[in-house]
């Protein structure tokens, strides 16, 4: 940019010249180095660690003995093949779910469809199995729903195994799909499809030739993000898979279970295999289809749906977020009934439990620290990379948003290898716990705050400049306040992934020292589903009161949240 | 220029983005409480100037003195020029009151002396009361004032004003030259003013630099670059022009334009084969029954005038009449008589060719 406020004349190679601009404001400097050294400490070498375990190294030479073991056991080529095979339909029923909920919500002004919007995002605030829990409850072997048709027509019948899985992933993933592809079908320039309809074609035309080719890239990511976080999935194999081998899930036995690092990397290794394949292609290849041809400013609302269009559409929003209630109301109920199903008498005898809330609080406390962090490293980064000259850019700004794609199973084993020992022995400690979270997911903050930083013209930091204001002086009045809104989107997700998260903390936690959601997950496992209920619902209402007191100052300040 | 006091003075300025030469040898003395404006198409290096005098970009080469001092490698916030920034740039977060405050809490002034100072340039851009709402709480016309007075409230030697007017509407815009003539004439400003309208340069401008390509086309008196402009360049960019290229010469004592089928009296014009004579659409009168005739091929209406587009010979010369009550109107096709001014204003033929307008 020629924007750019410039420095003193300088002459000599450009890469010395960049070198020289870097230095010149020697506070931001630092920052910028230490940065760098936790990103490569805490995104990098962890996965690093994972692909040179899955070799042997450690253990004497390096060896291909346990990628031909993996290929040689039926039982881990099987956890691969179901991994793929679950993630790809579940991606495939969430991007179709998540188109037809998107349109309703956004052609539709009515409370009805707002309520719609809501439920669908229900499961953001739940921890990731909830739905393995209720479906448990429903149609589990002795679920309410199994008992009934055992009952009526002596079928035998159980939720347990893939398909299981597959209903669970397609429910807690859903809203990560419904928010992208809903955003594509919002910022889309209206007056497109009505010239469309002006032009003769009638809605289903419109939509199959307008509509959801011009939100296509929108669609393309959603359904690839949906496609990673499915394929990592953990926590739902482990509780209704039924004994099925799924990747993450076994990397985790063989680490528990066995000791098997090396065969656990070797998973670890088919997990971010496709995970950096999409990665990378949604960084550098998606990036470049064109949004600003498709928004534009025109006041003009979106035309009505049509009677079949909408028929259609409102017949599967109703029926998915129908369901996603009943789930949800499921985990209510069996949080204060004895047994769910068996004994419905109402207790509060769930609640009572010394570990479950020694757990909650932890995970707040621990939950609130991360996404301080990873916000504020988020806009400080943000801040950099939109404004300064620094040498490998590019490369930091790739490895803090691959930390977003890495599974967090390979994290988690990737953590243990490093940090297990010196020079930096943390395993156990809550500060490595803190530092996962944190690093995981500053990219969030690191993107909103670029994109919120091309939104602020240069001209207001020349401004600050011209009337007399330094370079850390402008940072400090100008940019952070301006910030703001990118501080609390990265915090906010932060926290709400934090407060749920468990494929990569369930192998830092030590004895004593218990996560609500992995203290869950063991609760879910050893089939106290009336436990596992109540606390969840604790968690959602935890999750869902922070949201509530972040809206509430969002009011109090007029800070846009 | 000698006979400018040289207040602020650019010297063989020289700036370069890879192969183009945004600001080519600038030289320009300019005086204390002179309001001066950088005109020209985009592109032509005009923002590029006003940076580097407000130390937003380097130059390669040349010096920038200022009351005497030498400004060049002070950063912006050590030279005391005021930039207002053309989309304002007030800080969103802050009130009125707090965003002009902002500048004097750095240079670390008194509670009550920032006070003083906010309130008395609040009043001197007429935005009394005005301290406690937010940027987006006012109108673009009163944005645009903020920004001012919070550069007028630091009390720089030099304005430097960024296309001000450019995001406000055509009456506000009016009103606003008029506000910053005022402010000038009241406080002694010294202001530089980038614009890429004409007409705003005419209007509010003790001096005006055409510029194009990085170099200085004219440097003039508004109504000098309008009525003497130097090249084919500035006839054509400031207002609209009829040139027509022909031959100057004399016989029976008199002086004559010749070109095609139009053949003028002129007077003081040297002979000459290759002449340009540059003749602003008002200065023609149509009549019924001149020698010159014409046949009117496009008519635009534009309230106060009327112009009219006639073809003579090869030539088609614009015609700009004021519509008075009485004035004759004419229809498209018809025969008309043109009658040229006899004191045409003559400009040398460039070497190349004059480069398409962008405007």
């Amino acid at each position: 940019m020629d924007t750019e406020i410039s420095s003193p004349r300088q002459r000599g190679h450009p890469w010395f010249i960049n070198l020289k601009k870097f230095w010149s404001e020697p506070g931001f400097a630092i920052l910028t180095v230490i940065l760098a050294v936790f990103i490569l400490l805490f995104i990098v070498s962890p996965v690093f660690a994972v692909l040179l375990k899955s070799f042997g190294m450690g253990t004497g030479a390096l060896t291909m003995d346990y990628y031909s073991e993996f290929f040689s056991t039926s039982f881990y080529l099987k956890s691969l093949l179901n991994s793929i095979s679950a993630a790809l339909i579940s991606t495939g029923i969430v991007t179709f779910l998540s188109i037809a909920v998107s349109l309703y919500v956004t052609r539709s002004q009515s409370f009805v469809a707002k309520s719609y919007r809501g439920a669908a995002l229900l499961p953001l605030v739940a921890p990731p199995f909830i739905f393995s829990l209720s479906l448990i409850i429903l149609f589990g072997r002795n679920g309410i729903i199994t008992q009934w048709l055992d009952g009526m027509f002596g079928l035998e019948f159980s939720i347990y195994g893939f398909w299981g899985v597959v209903i669970s992933q397609v429910l807690g993933y859903f809203p990560i799909g419904y928010m992208l592809v809903e955003s594509a079908l919002r910022n889309m320039n209206p007056s497109l499809e009505h010239a469309s309809g002006d032009l003769g074609a009638n809605q289903w035309k419109t939509l199959g030739k307008i509509t959801i080719p011009l939100a296509k890239s929108g669609i393309i990511k959603a359904s690839l993000l949906v496609f990673v976080m499915a394929l990592a999935d953990f926590s739902n194999p482990l509780i209704i898979g039924g004994g099925k081998p799924f990747l993450a899930s076994e990397a985790y036995l063989l680490v528990v279970g066995q000791q098997n690092m090396e065969q656990a990397a070797v998973l670890g290794v088919f997990l971010i295999i496709p995970s950096l394949i999409i990665f990378i292609f949604q960084t550098y290849f998606l990036k470049d289809t064109n949004t600003e041809m498709i928004s534009g400013e025109s006041g003009a609302a979106n035309a009505p749906l049509t009677k079949s269009v909408k028929a259609v559409v409102v017949g599967i929003s109703t029926l998915f977020t129908a369901f996603i209630i009943l789930l949800f109301a499921m985990v209510v109920l069996g949080a204060f009934v004895k047994i769910i199903g068996i004994n419905n008498t109402f207790t509060l005898e769930h609640f009572s439990n010394r570990n479950g809330w020694d757990s909650l609080y932890t995970s707040v406390i621990v939950s609130f620290i991360s996404a301080i962090l990873a916000a504020g490293i988020g806009i400080l980064q943000g801040y950099l990379f939109a404004r300064k000259t620094i040498p490998g850019k590019k490369v930091l700004e790739f490895l803090t948003l691959f930390g977003l794609a890495v599974p967090g199973t390979v994290m988690g084993i990737g953590y243990i290898l490093i940090f297990n020992g010196p020079p930096l022995f943390l395993t156990g400690t809550v500060l490595l716990i803190v530092l996962n979270m944190t690093f995981r997911k500053i990219g969030v903050g690191l993107e909103a705050s670029i994109s919120k930083m091309h939104q602020i013209d240069t001209s207001m930091e020349e401004a600050s400049n011209d009337l007399g204001g330094g370079p850390y002086k402008t940072f400090g009045k100008i940019i952070v306040p301006l910030l703001n809104p990118a501080f609390i989107a990265g915090f906010v997700y932060t926290f709400m992934t934090a407060m749920v998260s468990i494929s990569s903390v369930i192998f830092l936690i030590a004895p004593g020292t218990n996560l609500a959601a992995v203290y869950i997950l063991n609760l879910a496992e050893q089939a106290k589903i009336g436990m596992a209920s109540a606390m969840s619902f604790i968690l959602i209402v935890i999750v869902i009161s922070c949201m509530g007191i972040l809206k509430w100052i969002e009011k109090r300040t007029g800070v846009r949240i | 220029m000698s006979q400018h006091d040289g207040f602020l003075s650019l010297k063989n300025l020289q700036k370069q983005f890879g192969d183009v030469k945004a600001v080519n040898n600038i030289s320009v003395d300019i005086d204390k409480g002179e309001l001066i404006s950088f005109i020209g198409p985009s592109g032509c290096g005009k923002t590029t100037l006003l940076r580097i005098i407000g130390g937003f970009q380097e130059h390669d080469s040349g010096s920038i003195t200022l009351d005497n001092e030498k400004i060049d490698h002070l950063s912006p916030e050590n030279r005391s020029t005021g930039m207002v920034f053309q989309n304002y740039a007030l800080f969103p977060h802050m009130t009125v009151y707090q965003n002009i405050e902002y500048g004097l809490k750095i240079q670390k002034l008194q509670k009550s002396e920032r006070k003083k100072r906010i309130e008395e340039v609040l009043s001197q851009v007429q935005l009394e009361g005005y301290g406690d709402r937010k940027p987006s709480e006012l109108s673009g016309g009163q944005q645009q004032r903020v920004a001012i007075a919070r550069c007028l409230v630091l009390h720089p030697k030099v304005l430097l004003l960024d296309e001000p007017l450019s995001n406000l509407d055509a009456k506000l815009r009016m009103t606003m030259r008029e506000e910053i003539r005022r402010l000038k004439e009241e406080l002694d400003l010294t202001i530089i003013f980038v614009t890429h309208d004409q007409e705003e340069a005419l209007s509010i401008s003790d001096r005006m630099i055409v510029l194009n390509d990085g170099n200085i086309q004219q440097l003039d008196k508004p109504d000098l670059v309008y009525t003497k402009p130097q090249n084919e360049f500035v006839a054509n960019f400031v207002g609209q022009a009829n040139i027509i290229t022909g031959s100057v010469n004399t016989s029976d004592g008199s002086t004559y334009f010749h070109a095609g089928e139009i053949t003028f009296n002129v007077q003081d014009a040297d002979p000459s084969e290759d002449a340009m004579a540059v003749i602003r659409p008002e200065q023609i009168a149509l009549n019924t029954d001149g020698p010159i005739r014409g046949e009117i091929t496009k008519i635009v209406y534009n309230g106060s005038f009327t112009r009219y587009f006639v073809k003579i010979d090869e030539f088609e010369v614009m015609v700009d009449t004021v519509n008075t009550a009485y004035s004759l109107r004419y229809q498209k096709g018809d025969r008309v008589g043109i009658e040229f001014p006899d004191t045409p204003h003559f400009i040398k033929k460039s070497k190349k060719e004059p480069e398409k307008l962008s405007v």
